[in-house]
């Protein structure tokens, strides 16, 4: 429940079965979504590198889908004081992390809920607000604006180091210190001193920016039962499909977490045109005149073949699911 | 019709049935023993005899490749290989059967290397027992040069759309010459009939997208189709080939049981030894010998019924495999009845024997051995002889 001045409050003070509810469990099961290439498979590895580090015994395994930059994918975390032997996608988590808020319109993300799992997702949206937009009910919610974190920090959109912190924050699943060792271990080999600071920034700064709220417990979320897929029987022979020249059918507008705007150095060369995977720079008579956002993927390719002394087109971040669902 | 016999090798004969098929497109590159297959059908093509497109690859895999572009066009597609041909089609094969590409294939039995070796066993097509084809295996000439007529009837039912191979020993068939009766070409045309296919790349009229990637969630389903049209198959094929013997007076169902009514004892086998087993079992029977034999025609899909109903009763049973299946205890046909078996109230005493490998053929002499052993067992003077190789030097 959000306060009357529409503040969130810190669980403790709402009674929220957190902490050292998680905590207690046997076993708990974690699944992410997130989009392809924002490292959020790195991210579970970590949190399973930190438990192990703890001397817990843990999973990390993603399930990907397209594997493009950008599609959404899942992945999941198992973290148990005694060895675990399933080898099984998370069904019944008890806690579900979305790490890029555009997913929020696409993803299931109530699928095999119960009524005590912990929510944490990216979202520049207050924590209460978002937890009556999305009608989460009794799940203890906590938002964080991760996205905003890792401009700010990284310069790139790499939002899952403030997850990390976050995930730490509200479920203390493992401690901050050994999450931090863990992700300065993880990045010493690869980055410079500098990026490992920043990365370790957006960490501290995720544990700290998450907020928490609960929804009118009574406003559940509507069933999440996902449409039915045809069996077997409907199916057409050899998986045929009764269509041809369909890709545009696919929008994968979606999958863009940054969305390329055109600014007025554009000279026409028409390089961006060429090199965009998606044939989503539109032109009219030669000129570029923006792009077709039902499936651009935001991959940035048009923004770095421009000419560097134009650079005409800034990727710019998607923006919240708020935006984007307007 | 004067020339209603004629006296032909296996491989001639699967070209004869071809020509009179008139597959749209043959794709092929030769191996042996059933290299005389793909030369003579290209001698008919270079005559005119037929207006099929002949496309020659570079190996097997593009063979196989070029069926299935072939056949997704909408073409009614043959080939012919055998032995290191059919494995290195492996990939491609598992693609035509999960498209439901109706492909017809005759593969002359060959074993695999190493050692080196071009003669006849049956290893190659047990490699790709579960690819998804149905796999159909003649016991002589006559059978195969019908069965080829058949197989298109089969492979394209709407309610299967699978692919066939029909499967004869090299060499032993492939270039054995002997007598077959001959259909006039009109009448295989008219019982082959024009191919018609549902969905197809160049019906520009309904466009359909064919071989899209499917994830978890939906390949376990097109998996789940294809064992269906699978088990469909199991009816269209004795359909097919009682249609096929109303008209030519040739029957072949799933299996060939050979004096099994009141039988005791029995061989099981897949193709040509059938032969020389019957010979046996005649021999057997002269001595009051309750002997009999089975011969599975269809090996994919697996008769299991017919198996049952003809094997449970019997007291004692060899099963010879011409392929072995190293680190289980015989070969593929010995696990796979006495797995349909294991449900049957009763069941007789089974031993499997591997025989027959890279050419070397099972001897009259042997196979009365192994059905002495049989006899032994069933009047429990004997243990019946565990699963082994019937003839390997020690
Ligand atoms: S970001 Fe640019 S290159 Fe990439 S899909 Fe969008 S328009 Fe095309
Ligand atoms: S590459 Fe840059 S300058 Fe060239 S057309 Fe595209 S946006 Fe304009």
């Amino acid at each position: 429940m959000c306060n009357e001045r529409g503040e969130s409050e810190p669980a403790a003070a709402l009674g929220l079965p957190t902490l050292t509810a998680v905590t207690a469990k046997h076993l708990i099961e974690i699944r992410w979504h997130a989009r392809a290439g924002q490292g959020a498979v790195t991210a579970a590895k970590i949190v399973a590198q930190t438990a192990m580090r703890e001397g817990k015994y843990a999973q990390a395994f993603p399930e990907y889908g397209p594997e493009r930059s950008g599609a959404p994918l899942k992945a999941y975390n198992r973290i148990s004081e005694e060895p675990i032997r399933t080898h099984a996608q998370v069904r019944i988590p008890d806690i579900v992390i979305v790490s890029d808020p555009t997913l929020l319109r696409s993803e299931d993300i109530f699928a095999g809920v119960k009524a005590d799992t912990v929510f944490l997702i990216n979202s520049p949206r207050p924590a209460y607000k978002l937890a009556l937009d999305i009608r989460s009910g009794p799940h203890p919610l906590y938002a964080v604006d991760a996205t905003k974190i890792a401009f700010a920090e990284i310069g790139r959109h790499f939002p899952n180091m403030a997850m990390l912190g976050a995930l730490v924050a509200a479920t203390a699943i493992v401690g901050i210190d050994q999450l931090l060792l863990q992700v300065a271990e993880n990045l010493g080999d690869k980055a410079s001193f500098d990026a490992v600071q920043a990365n370790l920034r957006a960490v501290r700064r995720g544990f700290h920016e998450a907020a928490s709220a609960v929804a009118n417990p009574a406003d559940a979320p509507a069933s999440h039962e996902a449409p039915a897929q045809p069996g077997w029987r409907e199916m057409l022979p050899g998986s045929a499909i009764a269509d041809a020249g369909n890709a545009s059918d696919y929008v994968t507008g979606g999958w863009r977490t940054l969305r390329p705007r055109l600014n007025e150095r554009c000279n026409d060369c028409l390089l961006c045109w060429f090199f965009c995977p998606d044939s989503a720079v539109v032109l009219n008579e030669g000129k570029v005149t923006g792009f077709d956002l039902n499936h651009c993927k935001g991959c940035g390719i048009c923004a770095q073949v421009c000419p560097p002394r134009l650079k005409a087109i800034d990727m710019v971040p998607e923006g919240g699911d708020e935006e984007r669902s307007s | 019709m004067s020339n209603r016999f004629a006296a032909l090798t296996g491989n001639q004969a699967a070209a004869l049935a071809m020509r009179q098929i008139e597959p749209d497109v043959c794709a092929a590159y030769p191996i042996t023993p059933s290299t005389q297959v793909m030369e003579t059908y290209s001698q008919y093509v270079a005559d005119g005899a037929v207006r099929t497109e002949l496309v020659l690859v570079e190996s097997e895999h593009s063979a196989m490749s070029a069926c299935v572009g072939a056949a997704c066009a909408g073409a009614r597609a043959m080939t012919a290989t055998s032995s290191q041909g059919l494995a290195l089609m492996h990939e491609v094969l598992y693609i035509a059967a999960g498209l439901r590409l109706p492909i017809v294939m005759a593969v002359a039995n060959r074993a695999l290397s190493a050692p080196l070796n071009i003669h006849g066993d049956q290893s190659d097509t047990m490699g790709s027992r579960d690819a998804g084809w149905i796999q159909l295996y003649v016991r002589d000439v006559q059978e195969l040069y019908d069965t080829l007529i058949q197989a298109p009837r089969i492979a394209e039912h709407c309610e299967v759309m699978l692919p066939v191979m029909v499967c004869f020993d090299g060499f032993t068939l492939s270039h054995a010459i002997e007598r077959v009766e001959l259909l006039e070409d009109g009448a295989v045309r008219d019982f082959v009939g024009v191919y018609r296919p549902e969905r197809y790349l160049l019906d520009v009229e309904h466009p359909h997208t064919f071989g899209p990637a499917l994830l978890p969630d939906y390949y376990t389903e097109a998996k789940r189709q294809q064992r269906e049209a699978m088990s469909r198959a199991l009816e269209i094929i004795p359909h097919v080939a009682l249609e096929f013997g109303a008209r030519f007076g040739r029957a072949w169902g799933m299996v060939e049981a050979y004096r099994l009514e009141d039988a005791e004892i029995a061989a099981v086998v897949l193709g040509s030894t059938a032969g020389t087993l019957m010979e046996v079992v005649d021999r057997m029977r002269e001595r009051g010998v309750r002997a009999g034999m089975l011969r599975l025609r269809a090996f994919r899909p697996f008769p299991a019924e017919e198996v049952v109903r003809l094997l449970a009763p019997l007291k004692a049973v060899a099963i010879f495999d011409r392929a072995d299946s190293p680190g289980t205890p015989s070969g593929p046909l010995y696990e796979e009845i006495r797995s349909v078996l294991y449900d049957a109230p009763a069941r007789p005493r089974i031993s499997g024997m591997v025989y027959g490998l890279g050419g070397r053929e099972m001897l009259v002499e042997e196979a009365s051995a192994t059905y002495e052993a049989l006899e032994r067992a069933a009047a429990g003077t004997a243990e019946i002889p565990p699963p082994g190789y019937l003839s390997a030097r020690g």
